[in-house]
């Protein structure tokens, strides 16, 4: 099967709010293809399995080494980043069928495989995910941190809102005020640094509402497919502990 | 006027520094970004930042960092910016540690330092292997900060197309698509500044993002901006040669001990860690003794080109070199290179901790862009606030990040970028603002019919395309345009060469030209919009060829070998290109380098009998 | 109530701290929703299946074992009753359906286990509401329960109950030979168990208890052993009075 024709299937849709339906799409095999450089053939070629000239379909892309961000999709029925899914790799995974590409399912629908994932970006800004520094002008160097808590707060600083997390989150879909699994791990990441702690109370307050960390099912789907490999779930949980404690000093403090 | 707005076209490193700095000011930021702006190129920047801090009790300063980076290009640089960046590199580092980028600390709780190509010092800040990724970050959310107070208003995914330059040749305003409705607008402000980053899709593929297109750059060029060393553009000496992409192996490999080599029989068929010692040749280790593997980008680059295709000892006698790390420890590598190890694992399909790396040169980055210009004090220095520094050569735009030409002369060093890219956002920001208060009326009070005409420009360009039949399709044109650049514009240059691609261009062009979308999608037409980019980018090709062309020398990146030493009388000039309507290409002229602070002096690394 | 809250924004916050506004409800219900199904309801199922197993020692065991409860005052086990098990069970039951029906499962694309505990836990939910539902109704306010259970109908003699008067009989006499309404009680136990066990694992992230993923995974382990040992001890009580012949049968 190595060189044999590559066969997609893919989910188009013209655009926003119109129904979509599924093309067949084939292409000669090359080495160390991804399924990128499938779509790129197929905007050189844009014609279908039957020959027929089609408009060449639209998708996001950037990097094309996964730390941008741009091209989740949901491919063979799993989502994931299109640029390191490998052809020859994924066509182990439903042998004999064709490779299925479909846009995310949380999200709008731009056109094809484009969405809009700006919930996720609107959830940073809810949660404040952000050292409030006095400003740009010199102050000297930032306060010392150990190598230690440095490598876990970097892990969780590597998230490139690619939505994967969320999209196979059961918790977060159009019906649901959810702010997901990203956000989550954010506040911890920000709460766990020596000046974003000053304001922890703040990012705690966002994720304790409607929509926040009790949301969690703990279905723990996000931390299995996150392509970065955050641990997510220690975040929720830590996260889970916090708002916890607050809740309870809150009944008391006050 | 009230509050000065802003249009920052570029959210990379450098258009975000710019537009927290004009928030700060006091201005109102309109950022336009194709993507996202935490999608931008920047994040692919993998090996760290410079700066000369000094905590390693080197004696490491940054008057030595100024010279490096002279030195490393090749004295083509301007030395006051120069000089100016390399001082604000440590206070630039500290903000960044402040604003939360998680740097690899040392044991006591210090930034750690570790070393890059080109100087003796461990000068480079990192945050493991994904430092570009977290820089953006950190002023990704001081600028989503900024937003949230409303200093800041974001179109993202909307694509900058023009300049509207009213009759006095002054920028009152831009012109922007939506990228997903195709909607064509005008947007009024008072100073813009094009911070889109470099032009590598002109070579098909490189090591950077497919949006690094240098469209905006060469829309620009077209409407009449100088466009400086367009000629210069660096080759990474280790990149993962690939289908879609040529993906990056940071010379943070490198920094952190790897060794280039290549079997010394290219018929040895062993799998490389059979091959002992004694039958491996470390070429670079064995020229340059000082700097070993080291050596700044277009040296090594040019190394391994020499051993691929001079002497036939590529691995198997093809095109790729070793690049090993496997006599570092695993715990090591992952700690300080996961981020680009994970990359090369995950595309090859190899473990390179343990098996030796595959490499090859690929197009990395433009030291060439847009002209801006400078002030300098009374004592020489640069005049970090004056309206005019990093203005180009149209009145109220400014170009700041990889897209201007200011600060890396001939050849890049490495973490220089970085460096530069924040820098410049930091310098033009405030002096964006400081023009645009200076302005005896606004973009509010200029005559609107200015605006509509762009817009009609534009949309009469797109709709020209959309309604096109017949032609060919773009994305197999610029496969040809980078297959061309790559054969005759990259690490060897040869006027033959270059003049038969320089004709082949003009052809292009004119196919180009008569590109079609072959999409009658009516939102998020990606084709449509690549056709409409498609002949600025041979446009900006032209001002490549045809400034390696006129150099008659070798000068860092540039390297002729029948014209191999570096010519400081007659070449010790930056090249300008202006667009020249009659020819359709540009027109050069150049100017002299301004070398005030250190003289040139012959660039040989320590390589014995240079 | 807004109206002069942001004026007096302290007194109000000092002197009515139970007054939240709706993301505190929501996160406060959420909370209460979480600990309820441990505490008392946790509690109380592991209380349940531990007492109801010494049916296996037969009808003395049995009746020793949970007579203490039956004999209590009326008005203070109603109260018992309505306080640690009908109340709690009426919020965890009724809010947990409300949580239940948001999400959206995906178990056939994304079939990790634990995705697909998510999922049962969801399922057994909807399971255990019916069942317990009839599980009371026809235990507690109908048959047996609802007359009174008194020591002096026990026959001196062989120390048996002579009647259907008392509660092993009478559970005896609904299951024994039913292996229908048997198969509806175990799917009840096994359901009972899994949510449990699940339910306590899922409790120790959500108040922050296990952070790590190897606390996690040991809790797992643990909760796993005890969510089983219960079912064990359920099913060994289903069998026997399913399998135990009925002696007043007619
Ligand atoms: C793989 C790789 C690794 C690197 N590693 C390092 C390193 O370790 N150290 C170092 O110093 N340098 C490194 N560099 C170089 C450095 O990353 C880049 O030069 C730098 O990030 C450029 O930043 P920028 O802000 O100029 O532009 P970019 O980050 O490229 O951002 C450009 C922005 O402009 C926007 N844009 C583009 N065109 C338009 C348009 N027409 N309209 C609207 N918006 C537009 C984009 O959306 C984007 O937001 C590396 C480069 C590569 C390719
Ligand atoms: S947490 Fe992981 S999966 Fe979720 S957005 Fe971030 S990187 Fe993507
Ligand atoms: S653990 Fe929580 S956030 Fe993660 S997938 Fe499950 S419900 Fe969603
Ligand atoms: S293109 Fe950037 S993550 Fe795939």
């Amino acid at each position: 099967m190595a060189n044999e024709p590559i066969k997609i299937r893919i989910k188009r849709q013209p655009g926003p709010g119109v129904a979509s339906s599924w093309v067949d799409f084939e292409m000669p095999y090359r080495a160390s293809m991804n399924v990128i450089s499938c779509l790129m053939e197929i905007q050189r070629n844009p014609v279908d399995a039957s020959g027929k000239p089609v408009d060449p379909v639209s998708w996001d892309c950037s990097c094309l080494e996964e730390v941008c961000g741009s091209c989740t999709m949901v491919i063979n029925g799993r989502v994931r980043q299109s640029c390191s899914a490998l052809v020859d790799n994924i066509r182990k995974e439903r042998p004999g069928e064709p490779i299925s590409l479909e846009p995310m399912t949380k999200f709008p629908v731009v056109r094809d495989l484009c969405v809009d994932r700006s919930r996720m970006f609107e959830s940073l800004k809810k949660v404040k995910a952000w050292i409030p520094i006095d400003g740009t002008h010199d102050l000297g160097p930032g306060p010392r941190m150990n190598e230690v808590d440095r490598a876990e707060s970097y892990k969780l600083s590597e998230c490139m809102t690619c939505g994967c997390c969320v999209e196979s989150c059961p918790n977060y879909n159009e019906d649901s005020k959810f702010i997901g699994p990203a956000a989550i791990s954010q506040v911890v990441l920000f709460n766990s640094h020596p000046t974003g702690a000053m304001n922890a109370g703040e990012r705690l307050d966002a994720i304790m509402g409607e929509g926040g960390i009790t949301d969690c099912g703990n279905a723990q789907n996000c931390v299995n497919v996150c392509p970065k490999s955050i641990p997510l779930t220690t975040s929720i949980a830590k996260a889970s502990r916090a708002t916890s404690v607050r809740m309870i000093t809150n009944l008391f403090d006050r | 006027m009230a509050e000065p707005r802003v249009a920052v076209i570029g959210g990379g490193l450098a258009g975000l520094m710019a537009a927290i700095r004009i928030a700060e000011k006091g201005g109102k930021v309109l950022l336009f970004s194709v993507v996202p702006v935490k999608r931008s190129h920047s994040v692919c920047a993998q090996g760290g930042i410079n700066g000369a801090v000094n905590t390693k009790g080197e004696g490491d300063s940054v008057l030595q960092h100024f010279d490096d980076t002279v030195y490393g290009g090749d004295f083509l640089g301007d030395q006051p910016p120069i000089k100016a960046m390399t001082a604000n590199a440590p206070r630039i580092i500290y903000l960044l540690d402040r604003m939360g980028v998680m740097f690899n600390r040392t044991p006591e709780g210090l930034l750690d330092f570790r070393r890059f190509g080109g100087t003796l010092y461990n000068r480079t800040a990192f945050a493991g292997a994904t430092t570009g990724q977290q820089l953006l970050y950190a002023l990704d959310e001081q600028v989503r900060r900024h937003e949230a107070d409303g200093k800041v208003e974001k179109f993202e995914n909307w694509e900058y197309l023009s300049s509207v330059i009213d009759d006095e040749g002054v920028a009152r305003g831009i012109v922007a698509q939506n990228l997903s409705t195709m909607e064509i607008k005008a947007f009024a402000c008072d100073a813009t500044i094009i911070a889109t980053g470099g032009p590598g899709r002109i070579f098909g593929k490189s090591t950077n993002s497919m949006i690094c297109t240098g469209f905006a750059a060469a829309s620009l060029y077209k409407q009449g901006a100088k466009y400086a060393n367009g000629e210069f553009i660096q080759i990474h000496p280790t990149a993962i040669p690939g289908e879609d992409k040529l993906r990056l192996m940071s010379e943070s490999a490198r920094g952190e001990g790897g060794r280039v080599w290549v079997p010394k029989s290219s018929s040895d068929t062993r799998s490389p860690r059979q091959i002992p010692e004694a039958e491996r040749w470390y070429f670079l280790e064995e020229k340059y003794p000082k700097y070993g593997n080291l050596v700044p980008r277009d040296i090594a680059s040019r190394e391994i080109h020499r051993v691929c295709y001079k002497l036939k000892l590529g691995i198997g006698g093809g095109a790729k070199v070793y690049l090993d790390l496997t006599h570092k420890p695993r715990e090591v590598l992952n700690k300080k290179l996961g981020g680009i190890l994970e990359i090369y694992e995950k595309f090859v399909g190899v473990d390179p901790r343990e098996e030796p790396m595959q490499i090859f040169p690929a197009v990395h980055y433009s030291m060439g862009g847009l002209w801006v210009g400078y002030e300098t004090k009374a004592d020489g220095e640069m005049d970090m606030t004056h309206p005019k520094t990093h203005m180009t050569s149209i009145p109220g735009v400014y170009a700041a990040g990889e897209v201007d030409h200011l600060y890396h002369g001939a050849n890049r060093l490495g973490a220089n970028s970085l460096l530069s890219c924040i820098f410049s956002g930091d310098v033009a920001g405030p002096a964006s603002v400081a023009y645009a208060k200076g302005l005896a009326k606004g973009a509010d009070s200029v005559d609107k019919s200015i605006f509509d005409r762009e817009v009609k420009r534009m949309q009469t360009e797109v709709d020209g395309i959309a309604a096109r039949t017949g032609g060919e399709n773009p994305f197999k044109i610029v496969d040809e345009l980078g297959y061309m650049m790559l054969s005759e514009c990259t690490i060897e240059r040869y006027n033959a060469g270059l003049k038969t691609t320089r004709a082949k261009l003009d052809d292009l062009q004119a196919r180009a030209d008569r590109a079609i979308a072959g999409d009658s999608g009516k939102v998020a037409n990606q084709s449509l919009r690549f056709a409409h980019q498609l002949p600025y980018l041979v446009q900006l090709a032209k001002v490549m060829v045809d400034g390696a062309l006129a150099r008659n020398e070798s000068r860092g990146a540039h390297y002729k070998p029948d014209f191999e030493k570096r010519d400081d009388e007659n070449w010790m000039a930056t090249t300008l290109a202006q667009f020249d309507a009659k020819a359709n290409g540009p027109s050069l002229s150049y100017v002299p380098v301004d070398a005030r602070f250190i003289k040139p002096r012959p660039r040989t690394y320590g390589a014995p009998g240079n | 109530m807004l109206g002069f809250g942001r004026q007096r924004a302290t007194v109000v916050v000092t002197t009515a701290p139970i007054r939240m506004n709706n993301d505190q409800r929501h996160f406060f219900y959420r909370k209460l929703h979480s600990l309820l199904g441990v505490l008392p309801l946790g509690g109380f199922i592991a209380e349940h299946f531990v007492s109801n197993a010494f049916i296996l020692g037969g009808q003395k065991s049995y009746e020793s074992a949970v007579g203490w409860l039956l004999n209590m005052p009326k008005p203070l086990l109603w109260t018992l009753e309505i306080l640690t098990i009908a109340a709690p069970l009426l919020f965890h039951g009724v809010y947990g359906l409300i949580i239940a029906r948001q999400a959206k499962n995906n178990t056939g694309n994304y079939s990790y286990a634990r995705n697909r505990n998510f999922m049962l836990q969801r399922l057994t939910s909807f399971y255990l509401l019916v069942f317990i539902i009839y599980h009371v109704w026809s235990t507690r306010f109908t048959g047996h329960f609802t007359t009174n259970y008194t020591p002096d109908r026990i026959d001196q003699a062989t120390g048996l109950i002579q009647s259907q008067q008392s509660i092993y009989y009478f559970m005896l006499e609904k299951l024994s030979g039913n292996w229908a309404l048997g198969a509806v009680y175990f799917l009840g136990v096994a359901s009972a168990a899994f949510h449990f066990g699940n339910g306590m694992w899922t409790f120790c992230i959500a108040w922050g208890i296990t952070v790590g993923k190897k606390a996690q995974d040991n809790a797992r382990v643990v909760f796993s052993g005890i969510g089983l040992a219960l079912f064990a001890l359920g099913t060994a009580t289903v069998w026997h009075l399913v399998s135990t012949p009925n002696p007043f049968k007619v």
